[in-house]
């Protein structure tokens, strides 16, 4: 694994697998978007409406993952200074950004037939957008940095220390009385969810973190 | 879909525009 951090190899890796990754992201994509919007049972409270979790579950999970990733390669390249590491922070960023403002966006499209509103200042969609600003200040603290060294230590710093908001996003459902429903499938004990749904959420979270792999490999492509 | 449908034609719609957008500027984006 560790030769990937040479250059070449890495470009050598993404021409590779980049065509296996984008076949499987559209197949994943297909099956999860007809399982999920003619296949699956309508919900017996929300009708079809519900259908919106196809898409904003897999978003709000991997604006997390990616916040994550970003952080484990922020620390790489702190500790060892490799660059592919820094190149792989600075990619993720506004990939994740872009996905937590979508959740955000799905997140109060669908609020408004199930609750009501569009907008509530409940723990777990504040705590989401303090995860939006978060990444906004992470783009903007290597972008107002005259050296690029400089830039990408700083926004390192800063992705960690941001870090601690990740599992209070994840366990906010828990921890104050919220409007949102708890997790149902990121727990201990079997999903609370029939399989028939569960199946084609399963397959689009799988899509959507493929979607971020494809984008990492062709932004990376052009940065090394 | 009901009366509801328009809720998830929004949300789909602008899911996979922003993404499709954005994944076209990253295969064309030059890069340092």
């Amino acid at each position: 694994m560790h030769h990937l951090i040479s250059p070449k190899h890495c470009l050598a890796f993404i021409s590779r697998y980049q065509k296996y990754v984008s076949f499987f992201l559209i197949l994943f994509l297909s099956y999860g978007l007809y399982a999920g919007l003619f296949l699956a049972p309508k919900d017996y409270q929300q009708g079809n409406v519900y259908r919106i979790m196809y898409i904003h579950v897999p978003l709000a999970i991997m604006s997390l993952v990616i916040y994550v990733t970003m952080s484990i390669a922020a620390l790489i390249y702190l500790i060892w200074k490799i660059k592919i590491a820094d190149h792989v922070a600075k990619i993720s960023a506004p990939i994740g950004a872009i996905f937590t403002a979508l959740t955000l966006i799905t997140g109060s499209i669908w609020g408004k037939p199930t609750w009501g509103t569009y907008w509530i200042w409940d723990a777990r969609l504040t705590s989401e957008l303090i995860l939006l600003f978060i990444y906004f200040g992470i783009i903007a603290i290597r972008s107002s940095m005259s050296e690029p060294r400089l830039g990408a230590h700083a926004s390192g710093i800063v992705t960690l220390l941001g870090l601690i908001n990740i599992p209070i996003v994840h366990y906010s459902v828990d921890w104050w009385n919220t409007l949102h429903q708890g997790a149902s499938i990121l727990k201990w004990g079997a999903p609370t969810i029939a399989p028939s749904m569960l199946h084609p959420l399963l397959s689009m979270i799988i899509a959507a973190l493929l979607y971020y792999i494809l984008v990492v490999m062709v932004r990376l492509r052009k940065m090394i | 879909m009901g009366h509801n449908a328009d809720y998830i034609y929004w949300a789909y719609g602008i899911v996979f525009t922003v993404l499709s957008i954005f994944l076209w500027i990253s295969s064309r984006h030059d890069n340092e």
